[in-house]
């Protein structure tokens, strides 16, 4: 990827590693909404993913956007790192840190990390690799006809253990990252006022603690047989 | 040495505006082909290499310091005063110039401080363009305090760091240049001696400061805007690196020194609190206004002051001075305060200091209202002395704060040695025998903005160019000289640091040419200087080498400068046979203990010429001629 | 009070430097924290040692002179302090104290604790200006500027250039530092006509120095002794996008 003149500064491709990550957490919302339907019933999921199917001009471009997203943060923010490795050469015997947080500064492996996970993800849920059995189920959806059974998949899947113990840590360190992320990309951006950046502040950190919560409680619900699968 | 003022003639308002008419001028094709070397980037130097650089002048800066932005004009706190008269309260350039001439003592020339109070407005202006951020009321425009000797508000002011927001304004202006490619800037390379070829001043020779290079510099003019030398009493509000070398090098080349003794002690600084003490903090006069200065009566009472009963102080301030009371100009208090610890009444740690106590203003008043007129002030000397002053008395002790005297120049502020210029604090200036608060600031940048700039062209166009380049066997021989010195400090490591010599000798000239001198104090310090220079130069011990980065050279050298210059310090304190401004000779005083001035033998500006190492310095006189302003007493009875 | 020291010695930009350990006792609690180094440095002179070489000048915190790493935090554990007004009595008897100097590869170690911070100065040549001439220029009061500006750039013009906030910054980024300028210069009217054009010169000479890149831990702001807000690194963030995708002309 050649740097086009008008990303030729770090500022600028902090710019476009902050844009792309929103995109991320407005993906990670919209997925989490989606999912918790799982908690409606086989019916509510079930027909939610066959609606998504039925836009799929609409599916795909939000699937171009969030891997043109993904990559471009990655990208970046490698790079960034990279850089800024290169500009303290050497380490200070002790540094002590009085602002910056665990989040902050760790955010390099908890996205890598995430960035692994989401391969692993899709492996299993969208190209279904993992436990191809689950993945082939299908549902009857009334006044519609057989359907892929997200549902059961889920929960089954949810249901060996090591699959829902891998989510719940992958999920977590979602969380680490978004603390510091969503008021980090808002500062990137240039939004900052006196009288609402710690609202702001405290808001994103409010956010990753939702998040996380909503998207542990299916496999939690799961692994607990809150949720059954269909026999 | 011939002292020509070189006033121009016509009456004291028309006198620079004539001037500008009349100057002589270089053509812009040809002011490219003049070298000018300015040394030192406080407020003069950095306004004036600005200034020159965008009239096309080749400019060439040198600091010591690692940036010009160090240089110490930045630590002034108050403000700028400036004959606007923008709150209407009948402030004018001729006010300005009065109070100026008076709060001096009638010890500056008319001319050159009526041309400052001229300009004063225009810098002003050239700040606001330039992003200064001086404090505003709600409508936008911008705010006046009223400050020390003055009847009017005429004081611009950025909160308590007037200074420092005037510097980075010169120094951006400057760094403009710099990156136009109009100034070639040398940091961290310090200047050690002049070159005077023919009479002129053509270059300098400078130590850069990392790689111990000796360099020679030539050029068609030297500015030296080099600040003052209150260091010489070791202890001192002054930057720690903050010395006379630069001046008084040339005035070892030639340069007539003016008036040297006069020398501001400030009398609300914070105490020095040991033995280690490095410097001394200023604090706001202001404090004054509210705050009640006493001592024990008792000498040697050691109790905490909230123990020492009523009865037991001693108020001498509102008991010597009862119409002004605490408020008594700054020479006056700072005198009183070393009176009293004198007396062995001093108190905290050495006995040198004086309680200025809030008690009462806080009881009238309220802890509130004085926490707004004073929190900042509060805070830092929380921070420094680690006592709480809502509590315990303030302590406070005066301290060396700025110096009057300095290289003696003409109206074109060159200086004896023709095409050297001496800028801002460096010059014997326009504040006679005391300086007056905010007028510091205004004449740094007035000299450095607005006249050397006309001045320097005159200079130029007056005299037929002369070349000179660094192999002229006067370069050879000044840099030979300035190796042979640095040689000898490292050679001679004998027992004694270069500190304990510096302290030696600040604690020597505060006794003796501190706030009040007798001639038998600076008689007894005139054969006790030259004995402890002799020693400096077989015992002292500086370190390393010569070829590196070593501050302990560095500093040696400026020691070594202020062991001959302390003598002629108190030279001028011991001839100077009156009391005036700053300048206190207890021989001189009224009765009630007032400086008494003597204006038919002295009023005069005192111009020392430096004979050779063996020979005492030759006095010469300009007399001060008033024209315009009839010379009065002060009393604050 | 007896202290252990721990300074950073290194003899030249080049060498290589290592801890030197040194005990000083009778330290009194009064004194500031580089007058304990005079200390320190005076003992070492006597005995014929090279003493440690530290920048500093107007020892009241206004200069930017001074600055070192002392125990993990850049000008020591008090906030908003220099180091030059620290004082020992924020520190206990017996304490050991490490010494460091700022390490960021822009800002090349000369001697000791002494660093190379001439890159400061290059930026602000970039463009850290309003770029009028002596003289020329408008009475002071035909330009209003609204108090709040006003505040607002003093604010931001307080820096004092130490370094601290490279020295702080996980990255070594010296986004604080060009902020402040940025801010300073950018909240005036007199400022405006060059405010994009200013932006992209300070930023493109920032990067040219290798410096690191602003990634929000905010370590700049706390150890800033002036106290400067991460605020205006958000408004060099907008000024400079605004000034990459739209240019550099003054927008209405």
């Amino acid at each position: 990827m050649n740097d086009s003149a008008m990303l030729r500064t770090t500022v600028m491709q902090k710019s476009v590693v902050a844009i792309t990550g929103l995109v991320m957490v407005l993906f990670l919302i919209a997925h989490l909404s989606g999912n918790l339907l799982v908690f409606a019933g086989p019916d509510a999921i079930n027909s939610y993913a066959a609606g998504l199917r039925d836009v799929s001009a609409l599916l795909w471009t939000a699937r171009i956007v969030l891997l043109a997203s993904l990559v471009l943060h990655v990208y970046f923010t490698v790079r960034l790192r990279q850089l800024s490795r290169e500009a303290r050469p050497i380490q200070y015997r002790m540094q002590r840190y009085e602002a910056s947080t665990f989040a902050s500064r760790t955010m390099l492996i908890s996205g890598l990390v995430i960035f692994s996970y989401v391969a692993f993800h899709l492996a299993h849920f969208t190209w279904g690799k993992i436990y191809p059995q689950y993945y082939a189920a299908t549902y009857f959806l009334d006044g519609r006809g057989p359907v892929h059974d997200v549902y059961s998949m889920v929960v089954r899947s949810f249901q060996e253990w090591w699959i829902s113990a891998l989510y719940i840590v992958a999920v977590t360190f979602v969380m680490i990252h978004l603390v510091h992320a969503t008021q980090s990309a808002l500062q990137t951006l240039g939004i900052y006022h006196k009288r609402y950046v710690h609202s702001i502040r405290k808001a994103s950190i409010a956010l990753a603690i939702v998040l996380w919560v909503g998207y542990v409680l299916i496999p939690l619900a799961s692994l607990t047989r809150i949720l059954k699968p269909l026999t | 040495m011939k002292l020509d003022p070189k006033i121009p003639s016509g009456p004291l308002e028309e006198k620079w505006t004539r001037y500008r008419s009349e100057v002589k001028l270089v053509s812009p094709a040809n002011k490219r082909k003049f070298k000018v070397l300015v040394v030192g980037t406080g407020l003069a130097g950095a306004s004036a290499a600005a200034t020159l650089a965008e009239l096309g002048y080749n400019v060439h800066v040198f600091t010591y310091h690692d940036s010009p932005r160090r240089a110490h004009s930045i630590a002034a706190q108050g403000g700028i005063n400036a004959a606007k008269n923008y709150p209407n309260d009948g402030d004018s350039v001729w006010r300005l110039f009065y109070d100026t001439i008076k709060g001096g003592d009638f010890r500056a020339r008319e001319a050159n401080v009526y041309r400052l109070a001229e300009v004063s407005a225009n810098i002003i202006d050239q700040c606001v363009a330039q992003g200064v951020p001086f404090a505003r009321e709600y409508s936008g425009y911008l705010d006046n305090r009223s400050f020390g000797g003055a009847q009017v508000s005429r004081t611009f002011y950025a909160r308590g760091q007037t200074g420092q927001q005037l510097l980075l304004g010169a120094y951006q202006a400057l760094m403009r240049m710099v990156d136009a490619g109009r100034v070639t800037l040398w940091t961290r390379e310090e200047m050690l001696d002049l070159v005077v070829i023919d009479g002129h001043a053509k270059g300098i020779i400078t130590r850069n400061l990392v790689t111990g290079e000796i360099r020679r510099h030539a050029g068609d003019a030297v500015l030296l805007c080099t600040g003052g030398y209150s260091n010489v009493f070791f202890l001192s509000t002054n930057a720690k690196n903050s010395n006379v070398t630069a001046t008084y090098r040339a005035y070892k080349r030639g340069a007539g020194f003016a008036n040297p003794c006069f020398t501001q002690i400030h009398p609300t600084c914070i105490p020095p609190s040991g033995e280690y003490q490095s410097k001394l903090t200023l604090m706001s006069e202001s404090l004054r206004n509210d705050g009640r200065i006493w001592v024990p009566k008792k000498a040697g009472d050691k109790r905490p002051p909230n123990e020492i009963p009523e009865d037991e102080r001693d108020y001498y301030l509102e008991r010597l001075y009862p119409s002004y009371g605490n408020l008594t100009p700054r020479d006056i208090a700072s005198r009183a305060a070393k009176r009293v610890c004198d007396e062995g009444r001093g108190v905290g740690p050495g006995g040198l200091g004086v309680y200025l106590d809030f008690s009462d203003a806080i009881k009238r008043l309220g802890r509130e209202v004085i926490e707004q007129r004073y929190g900042n002030l509060f805070e830092m000397y929380e921070r420094i002395t680690g006592e709480n002053p809502y509590e315990v008395p303030m302590r406070i002790y005066p301290a060396p704060h700025y110096t009057m005297g300095g290289l003696w120049v003409d109206y074109n502020l060159m200086s004896t040695i023709p095409g050297l210029h001496v800028l801002g604090e460096a010059n014997f200036s326009d504040h006679g025998a005391n300086r007056l608060g905010a007028s510091a600031l205004m004449q740094g940048l007035a000299d450095g903005y607005f006249i050397i700039p006309y001045t320097l062209g005159h200079y130029f166009a007056s005299y037929p160019k002369m070349d000179v380049t660094t192999d002229h066997p006067e370069f050879q021989r000044a840099e030979e000289e300035v190796r042979a010195r640095l040689a000898k400090l490292l050679s001679i490591k004998g027992h004694r640091t270069v500190m304990s010599f510096h302290r030696e000798l600040g604690k020597l000239m505060w006794d003796a040419c501190g706030m009040s001198r007798n001639a038998e104090g600076l008689r007894a310090a005139l054969k006790r200087i030259p004995e402890l220079r002799a020693e400096f130069w077989e015992n002292v011990n500086v370190v390393g080498s010569g070829e590196e980065l070593n501050q302990n050279l560095e500093y040696a050298g400026r020691v070594a400068d202020y062991l001959e210059f302390a003598e002629l310090m108190c030279l001028d304190a011991l001839t100077r046979e009156e009391s005036c401004g700053c300048h206190f000779r207890e021989e001189y005083q009224t009765p009630d203990g007032e400086a008494l001035r003597n204006d038919n033998d002295f009023a005069h500006v005192a111009v020392w010429e430096y004979t050779g190492p063996d020979s005492p310095p030759k006095l010469h006189k300009e007399p001060l001629v008033f024209e315009n302003v009839k010379l009065t007493v002060r009393s604050y009875k | 009070m007896k202290i252990t020291l721990h300074v950073w010695r290194q003899p030249g930009p080049q060498a290589q430097g290592r801890f030197e350990t040194y005990t000083l006792d009778n330290i009194s609690p009064h004194m500031s924290f580089l007058e304990m180094l005079d200390v320190l440095n005076e003992q070492l002179v006597t005995e014929g040692k090279e003493p440690v070489a530290f920048e500093h000048d107007c020892r009241e915190g206004i200069c930017g002179s001074c600055g070192m790493v002392i125990n993990g935090r850049p000008h020591g554990p008090r906030r908003r302090t220099t180091a030059c007004q620290l004082h020992m009595r924020m520190f206990n008897d017996g304490d050991e104290i490490w010494i460091e100097p700022w390490r960021a590869r822009a800002f090349p170690v000369i001697k000791d604790l002494i660093v190379d911070r001439s890159a400061f100065d290059r930026i602000i040549a970039a463009g850290g200006y309003i770029s009028c001439h002596t003289g020329g220029v408008p009475d002071a009061n035909a330009i209003p500027v609204p108090k709040p500006a006003a505040d607002r750039a003093f604010d931001a013009a307080a820096c004092i250039g130490c370094g601290a906030c490279v020295a702080a910054c996980p990255n070594a980024s010296a986004m604080l530092f060009v902020a402040a300028k940025i801010a300073h210069l950018g909240s005036l009217p007199q400022g405006q006509p060059e405010r994009y054009r200013r932006v992209r010169r300070m930023v493109a000479q920032m990067e040219a120095e290798g410096f690191g890149h602003c990634s929000n831990h905010y370590e700049c702001e706390a150890a800033c002794p002036k106290g400067i807000s991460v605020e205006y690194i958000a408004q060099l963030n907008r000024d400079l996008r605004r000034a990459e995708l739209i240019g550099e002309e003054v927008m209405p």
